[in-house]
């Protein structure tokens, strides 16, 4: 606790009694608050009483479906973490449930960390309400600032990971305010400043001697700060920050856009060279099998040559020599005695 | 016959034992109120987070849950839960001058407005925190909870809660500090 500095931890304790002693309660609110209380006992547990009723009725079936669906209803968050846990424990052995819970105060770097961004993740997509979408990934990027306080506070290393994960998720919130009703954008957006100044705050708090992470921090507090310029932007002129945003995924879109192109270029590229390969390779083959071809000629031509017996004067022109390449009257006929094809083209 | 143990209550209430969730109201709401007037300073906002954090029990009592022991910590946990979604909710609000000073009447008026404008500060102050770390300064150092009672409270490991209470006294120090620099300029 010695870090605490300038203010010591006995200051802060000292400068935290002035909110202990709080204004009496007004008695006549109090006794409204106790009375309104006791009157939904009353509504509350006359609804319990008949739907036990209902439910001796309809046997066990009635019973799990008030168990589940009246909890839905009421509990929205609590259901979707029980199905998470219900999914985990099926996948992973009925232990699931242990790990899924273990793994949510994880860190990166962690073993468990990959299944606490999976859990999130599950919980992001069985939302179905926008409201509560939003409501997520405010509260994933508010654990993603507490892992970088944490990871800072034990001098460990800062995974890019979380930073580009963080801004994935504020962006993610402000997406899904845009896409809602005006009214409904103008009850969202305050939240989201109000969460984006907190995060902003906690960042600032943020320091550390390495300059690879001091970076990393810097750009993190200047998305915020962007992001939380484009909410009270949002919430002066709500259009505008749809536009906006629409740029900045049109902008997005292109840029994926280019990306693709480029990599269909240097799939085309790759596709042309291995042609070019292949034709350099027949060619190659080609030559070696005149090679081959021109070396048998030469062969035969010496052989013919050592086996031939000198011709009489008086041998017509053209006529096969008696005794010499018989063989090869047949295939050369050229009636020149040249010994045939020297190319081996012919072949 | 004494005064019944929490667990005893607990069990009673989800009977629906009138009495037993008149005499739970009866021991929380006052902690309840005074937790809420704390970080939100404004009596009608406490009220309602009262009033909200004994309805959502009962609607979870009502449909098999609730907490299977420590209901302080459960209801505390409620209340800051409320008092965490009105932040988000809500932009920071001038709190009336006459509501505050009304405790500090009998006292020299400069020092009851210095007193208010310290106490809108620290308040200011736990507001720029994260969630867990305001509830676990105001659990651990306003209401006097033991570290054990704050992890249940928060549904954290010990030394998880440990952690938290460290990085929350080292925020808070630094944003009282910023707070003061603001003041003195």
């Amino acid at each position: 606790m010695n870090e605490l500095n300038p203010i010591s931890e006995a200051e802060i304790k000292q400068r935290l009694q002035v909110l202990r002693d709080m204004p009496q309660r007004n008695p006549h609110a109090a006794l409204e608050g106790r009375a309104r209380f006791l009157t939904q006992v009353e509504e509350i547990s006359a609804q319990a009483v008949s739907q036990q009723g209902k439910q001796r009725h309809s046997g066990w079936i009635e019973k799990i479906r008030s168990n589940f669906i009246q909890r839905k209803e009421r509990l929205p968050m609590l259901t979707q973490l029980l199905s998470v846990i219900l999914i985990l424990s099926a996948l992973l052995g009925g232990g699931g449930a242990t790990t899924v819970y273990a793994s949510q105060s994880s860190l990166p770097g962690d073993w468990l960390y990959p299944v606490k961004i999976w859990s999130e993740d599950v919980r992001s997509d069985l939302a179905g309400n926008p409201s509560t979408q939003i409501e997520l990934q405010l509260q994933f990027a508010e654990r993603r600032v507490e892992e970088l306080a944490e990871l800072i506070s034990k001098g460990q290393p800062l995974p890019d990971t979380v930073a580009l994960r963080l801004e994935n998720q504020v962006n993610h919130a402000l997406q899904l305010a845009a896409k809602l009703q005006t009214t409904q954008m103008a009850e969202e957006l305050p939240r989201i400043r109000q969460q984006l100044m907190t995060q902003l705050q906690v960042m600032e708090q943020l320091h550390s001697r390495d300059p690879q992470t001091e970076a990393l921090l810097t750009r993190t507090r200047q998305m915020l700060q962007t992001r939380l310029r484009l909410v009270e932007g949002g919430i002066q002129n709500p259009d505008a920050l749809r536009q906006q945003l629409q740029q900045q995924d049109r902008l997005h879109q292109q840029d994926q856009d280019q990306s693709q192109q480029q990599d269909q270029l240097q799939q085309q590229d790759q596709l042309q060279q291995q042609d070019r390969d292949q034709l350099q390779q027949q060619d190659q083959l080609q030559q070696q099998e005149r090679d081959r071809l021109q070396q048998q000629d030469q062969q035969r031509d010496q052989l013919r040559q050592q086996t031939c017996t000198p011709q009489p004067q008086n041998t017509p022109a053209g006529m096969p020599q008696n005794g010499c390449c018989g063989n090869d009257a047949g295939n050369h006929g050229d009636g020149n005695g040249s010994g045939g094809n020297q190319d081996g083209k012919g072949k | 016959m004494g005064i019944p143990s929490e667990d005893e209550l607990l069990r009673a209430a989800r009977r629906f034992d009138r009495q037993a969730l008149a005499e739970i109201y009866d021991r929380y709401s006052p902690v309840l109120y005074t937790y809420a007037m704390r970080l939100l300073g404004n009596p009608e906002l406490a009220e309602e987070c009262v009033a909200d954090t004994f309805q959502r029990f009962l609607l979870a009592l009502r449909a098999g849950g609730g907490p299977d022991g420590y209901l302080k910590a459960y209801l505390y946990r409620i209340a800051h839960n409320w008092i965490t979604d009105l932040y988000r909710r809500q932009p920071p609000q001038i709190v009336e001058l006459s509501e505050n000073v009304a405790m500090d009447a009998s006292t020299n008026p400069e020092n009851a407005a210095e007193t208010r404008l310290e106490r809108e500060r620290v308040r200011s102050a736990l507001r720029c925190l994260t969630a867990d770390q305001r509830q676990v300064i105001v659990l651990r150092f306003l209401e006097e909870l033991s570290i054990e009672q704050t992890a249940r409270a928060l549904g954290k490991p010990l030394g998880a809660v440990k952690s938290l209470q460290h990085r929350a006294l080292t925020a808070l120090a630094r944003l009282l500090e910023d707070r003061g620099k603001e003041q003195r300029l």
